[in-house]
């Protein structure tokens, strides 16, 4: 029989549940009415222990289910009107499985009984067909049954605010950029993300998290005689609900980039070479997901994504001796910052979310983990890293928030680093990415560039990207801004894995200045 | 779901039309079914391997000039009926779009057959048979001693297209693909082999991991050489990996507008003299759906002829503003027009250069001359005097695939079907000049 939604039924066993965790990790209400997907009788009784009962008799020695409902929303306008409007839902179980040590998966999109027992079985008889060209059997580390539910704090759930009501708000952007000279076009955007997600496993845990995240862009466009510049807006993806698109003043916000894209596309040619890089939290957080981030995914450190994204300079054994950075850089992993986009109860393995160093004062010291590999570089327990897109996704070691401790001594602000820097570039915004394939040599851009001259910003830049590699660049920095300084920005799509899966992220950052980068001129247009 | 999806998609199709009749509106019911199933390896063992098999139900819905669309994997009575009213909520309620075009109904130009695109044998690959793909390439790799990882996908995809205007299409195809890497336990060698399939036949896996190993075992203890200009052979990953780039840039509107390197470039000649562009889903070597996600009937279309930029994407909306024909939206691409008999060809014919196996991480530098940057990866060698003479440390390129094209001045008569992130590519090997490697990278 079809699960339809209910809203959640006291007095159940499941209520018990999470009374039992004292609501401790349970935030906010949202103001606007019943959950979507609830955690009920019938889901646990009919579904999750049918499932976890069929893979039991199956022969697994560990099982879990996931039962996923993920909303997505798009909204996109250009200049004056709607370029498009539109919503997806996925809803679905996936079983994963442990049989003989070997993984396997499958899932549904039917979530009733009979579908979750097949998914089961499905799920054993693929780990069986593994196990002849397994190795190493699967070795789970220890971690505690867990209880309970977990909510993104918000005032205002995004997915009820009238569609009409998000398209007006990128319209209204456009009549503060037509105004500016030669700027011709402009793209509005906005994106939602949504999950609910049951996670119940063979050991007992049971959890229930309903996690919202919000993306409002712009992008202006200006032209003249054969050149073009395009300005992006640096609005952060945050989890957080329609408040944070309000609060974000798009209107005025329009209007800078619009002149941002006329200055720019004035603006002359930068001359290339080593000078000092000071990068804007909007900019930088990218660089940090790239060159720090995804080095410490162990399993792509062990050769497990030798496939795809390939492997990292930051094997096991350099921790605790390799230095990664100058004396004051710090470098944290978390699932609990406020607002990352990564930040949830529990991760997919039913492990609470925690915070832990990546690299303390310069020196590598941690990887992200799962319970099936921290036995791999000793550890007794997961950092709680794993993640799944959707149902019918495996889940797998995903990038939690990363990041870049501000200095609470210096309590630095921009225009201090500013003042201190004789002949460098300063860098906002996000434009190209690219890095190579163990991590080492990375190319960026931004979409904003000012030429930094005996300690004051001396005009816009353009045509700029910057070149380096990721040791010499965290070992070059040597000034970091302070606490007020520090700004979360991130991704709803970061990619990994084979098939690969969306992951949303967050990294948190002060400005900062690294010596002697190597300053690029992509411009091969042949004008100046 | 042993529904054919043309069913679905009538039966959907019926509650929509019941749920918007009052509206006045126009709805496009779009079903796919896709059937997908892994098996990834990587340390010469088994990782994760999986499959799933859904469903998705695409509705959109077109009010005057006001339209929306949702999309849901649930395509019980009540879930369509709620996925419909949601679409026709959400379009009620948008803003007018004024470049909104009419659904395509029966008085469209109707998609003809094209060449069957799916295998029954790839489609019913056993999860036994996929295990014994990596088996096969996990042993190889235990034989030579290397460390190999590799993923195979393989899916069966039905696709239903229907209209409140009675436009009815439907397609189905098989694709496989299969990628392999092996490094030496040194560290310093790694090589990449790969290929995309519609047929189970065509699958030589076997080939493709001892491509993989061969390439990390020749490619280990490499030289240095600067950055620099070079003159390169890209072999057929490569060159699909820049040349999807420069697909993206042909655009007529954004020409029109200003803003991309075609901007005043229709009809010029750009390229080599031999160098060709086409899509064809009728030619029997590269099947494809013979219509796009509108419905659109396609034809084939020459992008690039003998060198020239004939041709730009042109959507319906443009090409009535504009007066033009609409090109219709292709997935599948084939880039030819050279007469080198194989790769090994190239190499004996080159005095000077460097052999690429594949790109990685490539991405837009600077749009108007669509510069891209990426890095070389798993097999870069040195070719002297016709000869592989060493292996090659990496670099970090920035180049632009018009310059590929327009130096390319050999290419391989045939092509292959390589990996791809979206799109179908069918590619040949090329050897062009004046390539930027622009900076080292000590990756492997």
């Amino acid at each position: 029989m079809r699960l339809t939604r209910r809203t959640f039924v006291g007095g159940s066993a499941l209520a018990a549940l999470t009374s039992a965790c004292g609501g401790s990790r349970t935030a906010s209400r949202t103001a606007s009415g019943p959950a979507q997907g609830s955690l009920s009788d019938r889901l646990v009784d009919d579904v999750i222990s049918r499932a976890l009962g069929a893979a039991k008799r199956g022969g697994a020695s560990y099982a879990d289910v996931r039962i996923v409902r993920r909303r997505t929303e798009r909204i996109a306008t250009r200049e004056d009107h709607v370029a498009s409007v539109g919503a997806s839902e996925t809803y679905g179980l996936g079983v994963r499985v442990i049989v003989d040590g070997a993984w396997g998966f499958s899932s549904s999109a039917t979530v009733d009984g009979p579908s979750a027992e097949a998914a089961a079985a499905s799920a054993v008889a693929i780990a069986r067909a593994a196990r002849p060209a397994l190795k190493r059997p699967v070795v789970l580390a220890p971690a505690p049954v867990v209880k309970g539910a977990w909510r993104t704090p918000m005032e205002i759930d995004p997915f009820n605010v009238p569609l009409a009501d998000k398209a007006q708000l990128l319209l209204d952007m456009w009549p503060s950029v037509r105004g500016v000279r030669l700027v011709k076009y402009g793209s509005g955007l906005f994106e939602a993300l949504g999950e609910w997600k049951i996670f119940a496993s063979s050991e007992g845990s049971v959890v229930e998290q309903n996690i919202t995240r919000v993306w409002p862009s712009f992008t202006v466009t200006a032209v003249e005689e054969g050149q073009f510049e395009t300005r992006a807006s640096e609005i952060p993806a945050m989890q957080a609900g329609w408040e944070y698109v309000t609060r974000a003043n798009l209107r005025e916000k329009a209007r800078e980039l619009a002149e941002d894209a006329l200055q720019k596309l004035k603006a002359p040619s930068i001359t290339p070479g080593r000078k000092d890089l000071i990068l804007a939290p909007s900019n930088l957080w990218l660089t940090i997901h790239e060159s720090v981030g995804h080095p410490t995914e162990l399993d792509r450190a062990l050769g497990l994504e030798a496939n795809f994204a390939g492997t990292s300079f930051a094997t096991p054994d350099k921790r605790n001796n390799l230095r990664y950075g100058a004396e004051g850089v710090t470098l944290y992993a978390d699932k609990t910052t406020p607002g990352g986009l990564a930040t949830c109860g529990w991760d997919d393995d039913g492990v609470k979310t925690q915070r832990w160093d990546l690299v303390k004062d310069g020196v590598f010291v941690g990887f992200q983990t799962t319970r099936d590999q921290a036995a791999w570089i000793g550890e007794s327990a997961s950092r709680g890293t794993s993640y799944a897109e959707d149902h019918k996704s495996v889940a797998f070691q995903r990038m939690p928030n990363v990041s870049l401790a501000p200095d609470e001594k210096g309590m630095k602000a921009l225009n201090d680093i500013i003042a201190a820097t004789e002949d460098g570039v300063l860098i906002t915004g996000n434009g190209s990415w690219s890095i190579d394939h163990q991590r080492y040599n990375f190319q960026f851009s931004g979409q904003m560039f000012y030429a930094v001259k005996n300690g004051q910003l001396a005009g816009a830049l353009r045509d700029v990207a910057y070149q380096s590699n990721s040791l010499e660049f965290w070992r070059s920095c040597d000034m970091i801004g302070g606490p007020k300084t520090w700004e979360l920005h991130g991704t709803l799509w970061d990619g990994k894995g084979e098939p690969s899966q969306s992951n949303a992220v967050s990294h948190g950052c002060p400005p900062a200045r690294f010596r002697g980068v190597d300053i690029l001129n992509v411009n091969a247009r042949g004008k100046s | 779901m042993s529904e054919p999806v043309q069913t679905i998609a009538d039966r959907v199709l019926a509650t929509a039309l019941e749920a918007t009749r009052a509206a006045g509106a126009d709805v496009r019911v779009d079903l796919r079914r896709a059937a997908s199933a892994n098996v990834r390896f990587a340390k010469n063992e088994m990782t994760t391997s999986g499959e799933s098999d859904e469903l998705t139900l695409g509705v959109a819905v077109t009010l005057g000039k006001r339209q929306a669309w949702t999309s849901t994997n649930q395509v019980d009575p009540a879930s369509v009926r709620a996925a419909v009213d949601r679409a026709l909520t959400m379009a009620k309620l948008a803003p007018e779009d004024p470049e909104t075009m009419p659904m395509l109904g029966s008085d469209a130009p109707k998609a003809s057959p094209a060449p069957p695109a799916w295998d029954d044998a790839l489609a019913s690959m056993s999860p036994a048979d996929r295990v014994a793909v990596a088996g096969r390439a996990i042993a190889a790799g235990d034989r030579e001693n290397v460390q190999i990882a590799g993923f195979l996908q393989r899916g069966a995809f039905e696709h239903a297209i229907r209209t409140s205007r009675g436009l009815a299409a439907a397609h189905r195809e098989t694709e496989a693909s299969y990628t392999v890497t092996a490094r030496t336990h040194d560290g310093t060698g790694s090589g990449w082999g790969g290929r995309e399939v519609h047929l189970r036949a065509d699958l030589d896996d076997l080939s493709i991991a001892k491509t993989a190993i061969d390439k990390a075992v020749r490619s280990a203890k490499p030289r240095t050489l600067p950055p620099g200009e070079y003159t390169v052979i890209l072999e057929p990953q490569a060159v699909a990996e820049m040349l999807l780039f420069l697909v993206g840039a042909m655009n007529r509107r954004s020409a029109d507008e200003g803003r991309s390197f075609f901007t005043g470039k229709a009809g010029q000649k750009l390229f080599a003299d031999f160098v060709s562009l086409k899509s064809d889903p009728f030619d029997p070597r590269t099947p494809a759906a013979p219509f796009d996600d509108e419905g659109v009937a396609l034809r084939p279309h020459a992008w690039i002829e003998r060198g020239v930029a004939k041709d730009l994407f042109v959507t319906r909306y443009w090409a009535q503003k504009e007066g033009l024909a609409p090109t219709g939206s292709h997935r599948v691409h084939r880039l030819d027009g050279g007469s080198a008999a194989s790769t090994s060809e190239l190499v004996k014919t080159t005095k000077r250069g460097l052999l690429v196996t594949r790109f990685w991480y490539n991405r837009m530098l600077e749009p108007q001359t669509v510069m891209i940057t990426g890095l070389t990866r798993d097999g870069l060698f040195l070719v002297e005097d016709g000869e592989i003479k060493a292996p090659l440390t990496n670099y970090r390129y920035n180049e632009s695939p018009v310059k590929v094209l327009a130096n390319v001045d050999a290419m391989t008569r045939d092509t292959v079907r390589v990996p791809s992130w979206g799109g179908i590519w069918h590619v040949p090997a090329l050897r062009t000049h004046g390539f930027k490697m622009a900076s080292a990278s000590a990756a492997v």
